[in-house]
């Protein structure tokens, strides 16, 4: 589920923006540490940790956008890659100055601890409660692309930018919101995750590989592919280390391959 | 209202304007004919800010918008209609016209401009929950059209709204410009169609590989030779 936020972000940003974003894991981690500060170090609640991490993260995404995003729309893919990959290494060195290059896990908020008897097995209740942030996440995310104001005039400019323009809209504020809210979900996602994943430098590199995979699998820019893409990598990802350890990255790889071979455009590309 | 005074325009280092002034008096259809290529819809571009003169300047209500971005001439009541009507194909009609309201705009305003473009075109109203992309040609050309109506505007920039079309529908496209323009509406229409746009048009400019090079009534227009020979195949 983790992933699945990290995709949406992903497929949002290319699906509105054009923009293959690298440095969407550095979100993901910025929001790992920011929550692992206000909740772990400063002892604020779970909850109100995780929405301050979403507004710094989304600060930050709107100061991306704004000063450096922005100049690359109409350039080509390698442009975007040196630029994102960049702030990938700035973000990863900056963290390490303010935090350490050491891993730090922070305790569990009291009341998601436990564990709930599925199957005769014990499953931590955590686990649960993520499943069910990311449907809420997908739910949320329908509803304000398919019934707001807001959803309509990203989806039209998705479709033709220079036309949304042509009838008013204010097409480099909207790409603003656009990342932000991408980057609000790479942060909720790094949040969500600090009480049961390290947070380190780097986290953000190893799930962007992932989440791209899935974007891939899904249909470049498709929110619905992506939705299906992270449940399908999060399935066998789970099996893999059960049945293979060692080859758990391996075998989205080889589902990547098979979906290129069989639908190149992915499965819900068009 | 609207003065364009010699702009020029280049794609990268290809020319497609040079030097080229026209002027749009309130209440009237002014046409632009000329041949595939001729830079119209370039012209029609530069007026709505998805491009910018290299040279010259266009005013607006004696206001400078050749700079400005094209959000923002919208919002000054310039609607484009594009060539290839563009219309967002994934969007239901009652979303593609709901698009083209701008937001400075009252609620009421807006249902009071969606009643009038159902009156205009009654078929959008029928398909109001259809994706634009299903709708044909004709049908789309009228959501074009009525989604640069939602926004209210003092000018309608239309750019070849009659390309494609079976000869009835192209009648009925022309039928609204003339009862919107008898309903007050100032019209920028560029056609390669001369003989149509001339005879709803009031006044006309013939655009020739980028420049301005006759212009008139469009009455004494439709009976000058050059033009016979060249727009009218007579
Ligand atoms: N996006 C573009 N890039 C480069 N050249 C263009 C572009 N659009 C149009 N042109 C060139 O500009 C000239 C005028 O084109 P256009 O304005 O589309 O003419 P018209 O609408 O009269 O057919 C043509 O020579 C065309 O090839
Ligand atoms: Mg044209």
């Amino acid at each position: 589920m983790y992933l699945w936020l990290l995709a949406a972000g992903l497929t949002l940003v290319f699906g509105v923006l054009g923009v293959l974003n690298f440095a969407h894991g550095s979100l993901f981690m910025l929001g790992a540490y920011a929550a692992f500060t206000f909740y772990g170090k400063l002892n604020i609640n779970f909850g109100l940790s995780i929405l301050l991490s979403l507004i710094s993260v989304g600060i930050i995404g709107a100061i991306l956008e704004r000063f450096f995003i922005r100049r690359i729309y109409d350039l080509d893919l390698p442009y975007q890659l040196i630029l994102t990959f960049g702030f990938i290494l700035i973000f990863d060195d900056l963290v390490k100055m303010v935090w350490g290059g050491v891993a730090m896990i922070p305790p569990m908020p009291g009341f998601l601890e436990g564990n709930l008897t599925v199957l005769g097995r014990p499953y931590p209740f955590y686990n649960i409660f993520i499943i069910f942030a990311g449907l809420a996440v997908a739910l949320v995310l329908w509803l304000i692309l398919e019934k707001t104001w807001w959803g309509r005039m990203i989806r039209a400019s998705a479709s033709d930018r220079e036309m949304a323009g042509a009838i008013g809209i204010n097409i480099p504020f909207l790409f603003t919101t656009v990342f932000v809210l991408s980057a609000m979900l790479a942060a909720l996602g790094g949040a969500l995750g600090t009480p049961v994943r390290v947070v380190a430098p780097g986290i953000g590199t190893a799930m962007i590989i992932q989440a791209f995979v899935i974007t891939v699998i899904g249909g470049l820019g498709n929110l619905k592919g992506a939705f299906v893409g992270a449940l399908i990598v999060g399935i066998l990802t789970s099996f893999g280390i059960l049945l293979f350890p060692i080859f758990e990255l391996f075998i989205i790889f080889v589902v990547m391959a098979i979906v290129l071979m069989v639908k190149p455009e992915g499965l819900f590309g068009k | 209202m609207l003065e364009v005074k010699q702009i020029s325009v280049s794609y990268g280092l290809a020319p497609a304007l040079w030097e080229v002034s026209l002027s749009v008096r309130d209440g009237k259809i002014v046409a632009i004919v000329g041949s595939n290529g001729a830079g119209k819809s370039t012209l029609m571009k530069a007026i709505s800010g998805l491009i910018h003169p290299g040279e010259g300047t266009i005013e607006f209500d004696q206001r400078r918008i050749d700079h400005l971005p094209p959000h923002q001439v919208a919002r000054m009541g310039i609607a484009h209609v594009p060539e290839g009507r563009r219309i967002f194909p994934h969007l239901t009609v009652i979303e593609n016209l709901k698009m083209g309201v701008l937001p400075i705009k009252g609620q009421k305003r807006a249902q009071e401009i969606l009643n009038n473009v159902f009156n205009l075109f009654p078929i959008l109203a029928e398909r109001q929950r259809q994706l634009g992309g299903t709708l044909s040609g004709g049908q789309q050309q009228m959501l074009a059209i009525g989604r640069g109506l939602m926004s209210d505007p003092k000018i309608l920039l239309l750019d070849e709204p009659s390309l494609g079309l079976a000869p009835i529908i192209v009648d009925m496209v022309f039928e609204v410009i003339t009862r919107l323009n008898s309903q007050g509406q100032t019209i920028l229409l560029v056609e390669q169609n001369a003989f149509l746009s001339l005879e709803v048009a009031q006044y006309a400019y013939v655009l020739e590989v980028g420049r301005i090079v006759l212009e008139g009534e469009a009455t004494k227009l439709i009976d000058d030779p050059h033009i016979k020979k060249a727009y009218l195949g007579e």
